[in-house]
């Protein structure tokens, strides 16, 4: 932890109130940028620092919010030289009056992947370039205002890998204790806390009297050693004029009762002046009362925090052991089929999923960054990176918006040694193996004995017990029958002795034996009661689900057993599946568009027929048929898209049936598609690629906003013949100009269609495509018309 | 300023929106499929809304401009001649519709049935908002209709100095990204014309129109400006 000694001190720090508010009081115009006062006006800025120290704040906030490179761009002047001016002439007037300086970073003003397209590196570059301008000058760093917990720990990061300096961090959240993009008061304590901020507050968007309830939730949730402040905005603003009218009088009174929750720092934000901080002074000197956190442990997404004493549910579908179809997804880069495997598990009751994508001849690392990117933008439900290597593991921690669960370390030192320092960093809590370089000790008090090594060596690293996790792993029972109460007391006796919680993979358990659901059941329901915490299990087996909602309802954690009943109260009323009624032909599902009986009709025909002859004699002529009616405009684009599904859907029995004959597929013809670079508009190209998929071709989907170079280098590595490249936006043509002249540049002997919205023929010829799509079912013409048929 | 989210959205218009001609009767599967869609886009969507009042002037060079915005282009300035003043507006649905969205994987009937009520409800919404408007400031001031950056010869790109004007991202969570594009992606900014005489504004045609050679509307000798055809 980076505290300096001048923030121990165990006083109210007084901070300073609006900047934006005093500097349109003194004329600054809408539109005109603040930061650049530093150097135009520099006299305008020492007169608000001066009349807020006079005040009596003991921080002010340099002039710097939005002083990122990328928001001065076109300002005429560098955030390095705009920083530092504004950083000089605050710490030149703080001095006088024996204050401090903050760096004040704001949002970058774009939000970030994955709820938007900025992606999270950049950001911390350009938060990076803040405080290394600043360093020089603060006292500490403050990040504030911010809605995307994402851009939080970007900049977090960026503070703490460029200076020792100490940090603050507040969000701004909105009455119902999120921010805009869902982040809860919660999460943001976990997850900011976690990762070492020496400060965590709220600013903005609300007056004292709304954040106060936002406040008491943050008091509770956030880690012992970290500050709370607020910095509440004047009231809530006039809608019309965006003016605030809360007085400095009212607002004072308003701020007391946070003294009662135990904030160490108060200010103000929007429509505050140095008239409301010279109030608060007389309501906030000596010492602060002392605050009590309520410890608890949790693992979160920016979203959804997920607490340890609910009898967790972590899905296991997502790791390729044993998984031949998850294995052939990793190699291929089908992320598709894996994040199916994250929305299936949800879907089925998952509360986390745990995560790995680990074989041997894959790029690990590489691919844990992509999946914990690609499954963020799925899903909200906590993630658990599971794997061995400490590279991959920092992969996905970097990335990965909120406190993840690290799976995991054992009672190796190496292990601990090079685990633990990330989960440190990253405010990670970690799962412990009780095992170490002898093996599984056989007995439970050896491996409550590893357990306690870990607690101890995590404790070294800063890593509290209630943020440890200990697996004491699940034995198979026809191998080691005995074992199974060892690891249940073993278990029991971790969870009493030292403070951690429990983990355990059950299904190991019946491995060899018939019925396995049977024993998994019953081994679940056992560790259930002896203290497990999260069970990582396949959610998708209902007996499995079932044992733990009844296990809640029997120990009184879900009470008034309501989820249980939300369950399982329509549990007997099945769907309308092919099954009932008259079987359809394969055909026929598919031009109605029938998912199910897709799928149904294809399972009766493999039953007879080989699946290539299925694809090649009844499904292309069945999609050809429903082409031919949407070109003759009989049938529009909503049944063609149904018709397209139900064909995925027979696909899978067939897909499974080719991969158990040994390999062999429909592959007609590579094809890469992508949308261009700057456009983010992907379902037209999704569409295509549906369509394309469908008949039988292999497509590598590019994404969306993909680099010209990125496009060369696919087409290079599969020697794909066709290109397919979608804009949308008038804006975005260039740049799909500029990816066929790369790939003409290139020599590359591949040809290329071009399709969207705002495209013509014309345009398409004027940009060297070789084919214009004018929609999906032309773009499937077009492929026929290269591979021929 | 949080909206009011429509009891419901219009099951035929989605479906209209998802490709099918106005002219064409949606099938049973196609409406179950609009109507999934319009319950996941209502169950989802966090919509918010903003609006700030500007002044028109004359740049030095000429141009029209709104407080630093640019307003460049013929359709613009005819949509707000004998206009003073104007009110910028922005609203948008919130994130958590896209990730809804993206859970559905390869679905894409369904995908694009969420697509189209998504865009709908962003439509609905800006009504709503420009109703609240007309409301709080047409005591005084007559007002034009809404008219929104990409529309005619208006730049798409003035996007940006709206979301700078209005504060979006600090008081709606709306942002615009490096690609000039709105996040989250159904959102909307717009503006409408204020004056002490009667004034209407002129809504572009298809004249500039970067669809009009492709365009459905335009097809069936219909304009996507029409509010008739919007119900």
């Amino acid at each position: 932890m980076a505290t300096e000694n001048w923030l121990n001190e165990e006083k109210y720090w007084i901070l300073d109130g609006g900047m934006g508010t005093m500097l349109q009081s003194m004329g600054l115009q809408a539109g005109q940028r603040p930061e650049l006062l530093a150097v135009t006006q520099p006299e305008l800025l020492e007169r608000v620092h001066r009349e807020y120290l006079q005040a009596g704040a003991e921080i002010i906030y340099a002039n710097t919010f939005g002083a990122s490179p990328h928001k001065l761009e076109g300002s005429g002047y560098t955030a390095q030289e705009l920083i530092v001016a504004a950083m000089k002439l605050a710490k030149q007037e703080a001095q006088r009056f024996g204050a401090k300086v903050a760096l004040d970073i704001g949002p970058l003003g774009e939000l970030l992947e994955p709820n938007g397209t900025l992606d999270f590196e950049t950001a911390v570059q350009e938060f990076a370039c803040m405080v290394n301008a600043a360093k020089e000058y603060a006292d500490l760093v403050v990040v504030e205002t911010m809605t995307d917990l994402q851009e939080a720990r970007a900049a977090l990061l960026a503070v703490k890998e460029n200076s020792d300096l100490p940090v603050f961090v507040s969000m701004s959240f909105e009455e119902n204790g999120r921010t805009f993009t869902g982040c809860s008061v919660e999460a943001f304590a976990a997850c900011i806390g976690g990762m070492g901020a020496d400060g965590l507050g709220i600013n903005c968007s609300l007056g004292p009297v709304q954040i106060l309830p936002l406040a008491k939730w943050l008091a509770d949730a956030a880690p012992a050693q970290a500050k709370v402040f607020v910095k509440p905005n004047a009231g809530l603003p006039d809608p019309a004029t965006g003016e605030y009218h809360l007085n400095a009088e009212d607002f004072a009174q308003q701020m007391q009762p946070y003294a009662e929750i135990g904030v160490s720092a108060v200010g103000g934000c929007c429509g505050t002046t140095p008239e409301h901080i010279r109030m608060l002074c007389k309501h906030f000197s000596g010492r602060p009362a002392k605050r009590t956190p309520h410890i608890r442990s949790v693992i979160t997404s920016a979203v959804s925090v997920v607490d340890a004493d609910e009898a967790v549910v972590v899905g296991e579908r997502i790791n390729p052991t044993g998984k031949k179809r998850f294995q052939q997804a990793l190699r291929q880069g089908d992320m598709d089929y894996i994040l199916s495997q994250a929305v299936e598990q949800t879907d089925a009751g998952a509360q986390m999923l745990d995560v790995n994508v680990g074989l041997p001849d894959i790029d690990e690392p590489e691919m844990m960054l992509k999946t914990v990117k690609a499954l963020q933008t799925v899903t909200d439900v906590p993630l658990q990176l599971d794997s061995a290597d400490p590279a991959a593991l920092e992969k996905g921690l970097r990335v990965y918006c909120g406190k993840a669960l690290v799976n995991s370390v054992n009672g190796e030192e190496k292990s601990l040694n090079a685990i633990l320092p990330l989960c440190k960093k990253y405010g990670a809590a970690v799962i412990g193996l009780a095992l170490d370089e002898n093996g599984i000790p056989p007995t439970a008090s050896g491996r409550v004995a590893v357990a306690k090594k870990i607690v101890e060596k995590a404790a070294e690293y800063g890593i509290a017990a209630h943020d440890v996790y200990i697996d004491c792993l699940t034995l198979t029972a026809s191998a080691q029958q005995e074992g199974a109460m060892e690891t249940l007391s073993a278990l029991t006796q971790c969870k009493q002795l030292l403070g951690v919680r429990t983990v355990l993979g059950v299904s190991n358990i019946s491995f060899g034996l018939p019925c396995r659901e049977y024993l998994n059941t019953a081994f679940l329901t056992m560790a259930l009661y002896a203290g497990l915490d999260l069970a990582i299990i396949n959610p998708n087996v209902a007996a499995m689900m079932a044992a733990i909602r009844s296990y809640r309802v029997l120990s009184c954690k879900d009470m008034r057993s309501e989820a249980y009943i939300e369950a399982y109260a329509t549990a007997t009323t099945s769907q309308p599946t092919a099954k009932s009624g008259e079987q359809m032909s394969l055909a026929q599902a598919v031009e109605k568009g029938l998912k199910a009986e897709a799928a149904q009709a294809a399972k009766l025909e493999l039953q007879t027929k080989q699946p290539l002859d299925i694809v090649n004699n009844i499904l292309i002529p069945a999609l050809d048929v429903v082409g031919d009616r949407f070109e003759k405009g009989t049938l529009f684009l909503p049944q063609l898209l149904q018709s397209a599904g139900a064909a995925q859907a027979a696909f899978e029995p067939i897909k499974a049936a080719m991969e158990q004959a040994g390999g062999g597929n429909a592959n007609r013809g590579k094809i890469v598609i992508a949308t261009v670079k700057g456009d983010i508009h992907d379902i037209g190209k999704n569409i295509v690629k549906v369509i394309l998929e469908n008949y039988g071709y292999d497509v590598t989907d590019l994404g969306r906003d993909v680099p010209p170079e990125t496009v060369v280098k696919a087409v290079k590595e599969t020697g794909a013949p066709l290109v397919g490249l979608s804009a949308l936006m008038t804006t975005t043509l260039p740049s799909m100009k500029e990816t066929i002249r790369q790939l003409h540049e290139q020599g590359l002997p591949c040809q290329i269609m071009v399709g969207g919205a705002v495209l013509t023929p014309e345009y398409a010829q004027d940009m060297g495509a070789d084919f214009y799509a004018k929609d999906a079912k032309h773009s499937a013409d077009i492929a026929k018309q290269v591979f021929g048929d | 300023m949080q909206l009011t989210l429509p009891q419901q959205l219009s099951v035929k218009q989605v479906c209209h929106w998802m490709g099918l001609p106005s002219t064409a009767q949606a099938d049973p599967q196609t409406l179950a499929l609009a109507e999934k869609a319009c319950e996941i886009v209502l169950s989802s969507a966090q919509p918010r809304g903003i609006y700030r009042v500007g002044s028109l002037q004359l740049s030095p060079d000429g141009e029209l401009q709104c407080e630093n915005i640019p307003l460049c282009g013929t359709d613009i300035a005819r949509h707000l001649q004998k206009c003073d003043r104007a009110v910028w507006l922005a609203v948008t649905i919130g994130t958590q519709t896209e990730m809804q969205t993206r859970r559905l994987g390869k679905d894409m009937a369904l995908v694009c049935a969420v697509d189209a009520a998504a865009g709908l409800l962003a439509e609905t919404l800006a009504d709503q908002l420009q109703e609240t408007i007309r409301q709080e400031l047409t005591e005084t001031s007559y007002m034009t209709s809404r008219y929104s950056p990409g529309y005619g010869d208006f730049p798409i790109e003035t996007q940006r100095e709206v979301v700078r004007f209005l504060d979006a991202p600090r008081k709606i969570g709306l942002t615009v990204n490096s690609g000039g594009i709105l996040i989250p992606r159904k959102s909307i900014t717009a503006v409408c014309g204020l004056s002490d005489q009667p004034v209407k504004g002129h809504l572009a045609g298809c004249a500039h129109c970067v669809l009009r050679s492709k365009c459905n509307y335009r097809k069936e000798g219909k304009y996507c400006g029409d509010r008739e055809l919007a119900k």
